[in-house]
C-alpha cells in the first residue's frame, strides 16, 4: 500500500514541485492551501506524514501543529516543518510543538524526499 | 634812650608832684584864710610853689612831647629842694617841724635814679639846711617866726646840732631806703621783664606752634575734603560701573538663554533625528530580513524543479538545455548565498544569533570544491588561479556552508578586483593547532588608511568600481562574522593600492583552541 503524505502549503509552485518529487519516489501527495483545509485532510484522509508549512494567511502552521497534536486522530502523525524561517527560535518552537523535523527553505528535494522516507518506514 | 620803666617813672613823678603841689596850694590857702600863718611864710609858699608848678609844667611839656630829659629831672628835684629849705626858712627856720620835708624828693630821687643820687640829694639837702641853720644862727641873714618861740628856745648850737645831724639821718635812711626799693623794684622789674620775656618768648612760640597747628588743621581739613570730593566721585564711579556692569549680566545672562535655549533645541532636533535614523535602521535591517525570507519562498521551487530537472527525473535535454541547465542551478545557488549572507547580515544587525551546524568537515575538501566552481569565473578574467593545499590538513569543527561561503567571498573578491590576467593563489596549511588559508592576489591592493574599513558594512573600496563590479559590500563582514563564528580569525595584509592583498583566516582544528 502506497504511503501518503499531506503537504500543507499556501504556495502553489511549491506544493507542486514537492508533489512531483515525491510522486517519483512512489509516494501518495496531497495537497492543502491553507491551514483549515490541511487539519481537515489530515483527518479524512489520514495521511503517514505531513509536510507543513509556517508562513501562511489566516492560520499559520505553528498553529495547525497545535491543533493536529491535539487531535487524538492526528497526534500520532509525523510532521515536517519546511519553512523559510531558519531562526533559532523558530526551529525550537516547531520541534517543541511535537514537530519531527524542521528544513528550512530552499532545500534539495532530494535529501528532503530520503528524510521523508525515514519516517515512512 | 630812656627804658620805658623810666619813662613811666617820670611820668609817675610829675603827677604825683601836681598832685603834692595842688595840695599844699590847698594847705597855703587855708592858713592864709585862717591868718595862721606869718606874711613871708605865704608868700614863699605861694612863690615856690609857683616855681616848682612852673618847673614841673615845663617838665610835663617836655615829657608828653616825648622829650625825656633827666638833667630837667635832676634839676627839678634840685629845685624842689631849694623851694621846701626857702619855704621853710621863711616860716620860721629851725622852728618848724617841718623839716623832714626834703626826705620825700630824696625818696623820689632814690626811686627814679638810684641809691647814690638819693644820698647826692640827702647831702645836698643837708647842707641847705646847715647853711640856713647856720647863717640864723650867726644871725647873718634874719629869721622870720612863725610860732613865735622865744629864741632861746631854738638858738642853742646842740639843739640845731641834733636836729640837723638827725635831718642827715633821715634823709640818708630816705636815702637808703629809697635806694634800696629802687634795687629791689630794678631786679624785680627785671626779672619781671625777664620773665615777660621768656613768656613773649613761650606766647610767640605758643603763638607759632599754634598757627603751625592750624596750618596742620588746614591743610587736614583740605586733604579731608578733597578726600570727600574723591570719593564721592569714586563713589558716584563705581555706581555708574556697577549698573553698566549689572546691564551687561543681564545682557550676557538673556543671550546665554537665547543660545542655551537654541543648544537645547538643537539637541531635541538631533534626538529625534537619531531616534528617526535609529528606526529607519531598524526598518532596514527588518527589511532586509522580510527580503531574504520573502526570496525563499520563490527560490524554493526553483531550485526544487532546477534538481529535478538535472537529474533527468523530468526526461532527458539536449547538450545545450543542460549547460543551460547548469548556469540556472549555479545563478540559483548564488542567489541562495546572496539570500542567506543578506539574513545573516540583518541577523547581526539586530543581534540575533546565526545558526550554524556544527559537524566535522574537511576544509582541504570545502577548499578544492570552491575552487572548482570558482575556475570558470577566474578563466572568464583570464586570471591563474593556483590552489596549493597542504596534504595533511587535519578535519575542523564547523558548518560547511557558512565556510563555503567565505572561501566563496574571499575567492570571488580576489577575482573581481584584480585586473584580467592576475595571479591569484589559494593556500591551506597547519600551524600551531590552527588551519590558515591564504588567499592571495596582484591585484588593486588596499590603501593603508583602509585596511580596517574593508570589514565595515556596505564598503566599497571605490563606488565607480561597485557598479561595474557588482555587490552589496557585506560579503567581508560577514566572512568575518562567520569565521569568528568558528573561533577563528580573519584579516586583510596589503602593501598600498596596487600592490596586491593577501586575506588570511584562521580555524582551530578540531579538539583544538
Amino acid at each position: 500500500m502506497a504511503k501518503r503524505v499531506l503537504i500543507i502549503e499556501d504556495h502553489p509552485s511549491t506544493s507542486e514541485m514537492l508533489t512531483n518529487v515525491l510522486e517519483l519516489e512512489g509516494i501518495e501527495a496531497i495537497a492543502a492551501y491553507d491551514g483549515n483545509s490541511g487539519i481537515e485532510k489530515a483527518r479524512s484522509k489520514k495521511p503517514d506524514l505531513i509536510l507543513l508549512d509556517i508562513m501562511m494567511p489566516e492560520m499559520g502552521g505553528f498553529e495547525v501543529l497545535q491543533k493536529l497534536k491535539q487531535d487524538p486522530v492526528t497526534s500520532k502523525i509525523p510532521i515536517v516543518i519546511v519553512s523559510v524561517r531558519t531562526e533559532e527560535e523558530n526551529i525550537k518552537k516547531g520541534l517543541s510543538l511535537g514537530a519531527n523535523e524542521y528544513i528550512p527553505k530552499p532545500f534539495d528535494p532530494f535529501k528532503l524526499v530520503e528524510l521523508v522516507k525515514k519516517y515512512l518506514t | 634812650m630812656l627804658r620805658e620803666r623810666e619813662v613811666e617813672k617820670i611820668k609817675a613823678y610829675i603827677r604825683l608832684k601836681w598832685w603834692a603841689l595842688l595840695v599844699i596850694f590847698l594847705v597855703v590857702v587855708i592858713e592864709t584864710l585862717l591868718r595862721a600863718t606869718g606874711l613871708m611864710a605865704m608868700l614863699s609858699t605861694y612863690a615856690g610853689v609857683s616855681l616848682a608848678a612852673a618847673i614841673n609844667l615845663i617838665l610835663d611839656i617836655q615829657t608828653r612831647r616825648g622829650k625825656y630829659s633827666l638833667s630837667l629831672l635832676y634839676l627839678s628835684l634840685g629845685f624842689d629842694l631849694l623851694i621846701i629849705t626857702t619855704v621853710l626858712y621863711f616860716s620860721g627856720g629851725p622852728e618848724n617841724s617841718w623839716w623832714f620835708m626834703p626826705v620825700l624828693v630824696i625818696f623820689i630821687a632814690g626811686y627814679i635814679f638810684d641809691q647814690k643820687t638819693a644820698l647826692a640829694y640827702a647831702l645836698l639837702a643837708f647842707l641847705a639846711l646847715s647853711l640856713i641853720f647856720s647863717l640864723e644862727y650867726s644871725k647873718l641873714i634874719p629869721h622870720f617866726s612863725v610860732y613865735a618861740f622865744p629864741a632861746s628856745h631854738w638858738m642853742n648850737r646842740v639843739f640845731l646840732t641834733d636836729y640837723a645831724l638827725g635831718m642827715l639821718l633821715l634823709y640818708s635812711m630816705g636815702a637808703l631806703i629809697s635806694g634800696y626799693f629802687n634795687r629791689l623794684t630794678e631786679r624785680s622789674a627785671d626779672q619781671l621783664e625777664k620773665t615777660l620775656a621768656s613768656t613773649l618768648v613761650a606766647k610767640e612760640e605758643a603763638v607759632s606752634s599754634r598757627k603751625a597747628l592750624m596750618n596742620v588743621m588746614e591743610d587736614l581739613n583740605k586733604a579731608k575734603d578733597e578726600l570727600e570730593i574723591r570719593v564721592r566721585e569714586r563713589t558716584a564711579e563705581l555706581e555708574d560701573a556697577k549698573a553698566n556692569l549689572e546691564k551687561r549680566v543681564a545682557e550676557r545672562t538673556a543671550d546665554l538663554e537665547k543660545a542655551r535655549r537654541a543648544v537645547q533645541h538643537m539637541l531635541k532636533d538631533l534626538k529625534e533625528d537619531m531616534v528617526k535614523l535609529q528606526a529607519i535602521d531598524r526598518m532596514k535591517t527588518e527589511f532586509l530580513s522580510m527580503v531574504s525570507h520573502e526570496l525563499r519562498t520563490p527560490l524554493t521551487p526553483i531550485k526544487g524543479y532546477l534538481s529535478l530537472l538535472l537529474k533527468g527525473k523530468m526526461g532527458k535535454f539536449p547538450p545545450k538545455s543542460q549547460k543551460a541547465l547548469n548556469v540556472l542551478n549555479m545563478q540559483s545557488t548564488h542567489l541562495h548565498t546572496l539570500i542567506d549572507s543578506m539574513l545573516d547580515i540583518s541577523r547581526i544587525e539586530l543581534g540575533k544569533p546565526i545558526p550554524t551546524i556544527k559537524e566535522s568537515l574537511s576544509i582541504k575538501a570545502i577548499i578544492q570544491e570552491v575552487a572548482d566552481a570558482m575556475e570558470i569565473l577566474a578563466e572568464e578574467r583570464e586570471h591563474h588561479l593556483m590552489v596549493d593545499l597542504s596534504k595533511d590538513l587535519p578535519d575542523i569543527t564547523g558548518d560547511v556552508i557558512k565556510l563555503k561561503r567565505v572561501i566563496t567571498n574571499l575567492l570571488g573578491n580576489a577575482i573581481k578586483f584584480t585586473k584580467k590576467g592576475g595571479e591569484i593563489k589559494v593556500r591551506a596549511f597547519a600551524e600551531n593547532l590552527k588551519i590558515r588559508v591564504e588567499v592571495i592576489d596582484n591585484g588593486i591592493g588596499i590603501a593603508k588608511e583602509n585596511i580596517e574599513k574593508v570589514f565595515e558594512k556596505f564598503h566599497q573600496v571605490d563606488s565607480s568600481f561597485t557598479r561595474s563590479a557588482g555587490g552589496i559590500g557585506m560579503g567581508l563582514t560577514l566572512a568575518r562574522e562567520l569565521v569568528e563564528l568558528h573561533g577563528g580569525k580573519l584579516w586583510v595584509e596589503s602593501e598600498g593600492l596596487e600592490k596586491g592583498s593577501k586575506f588570511i583566516f584562521t580555524l582551530p582544528v578540531k579538539g583544538g583552541v
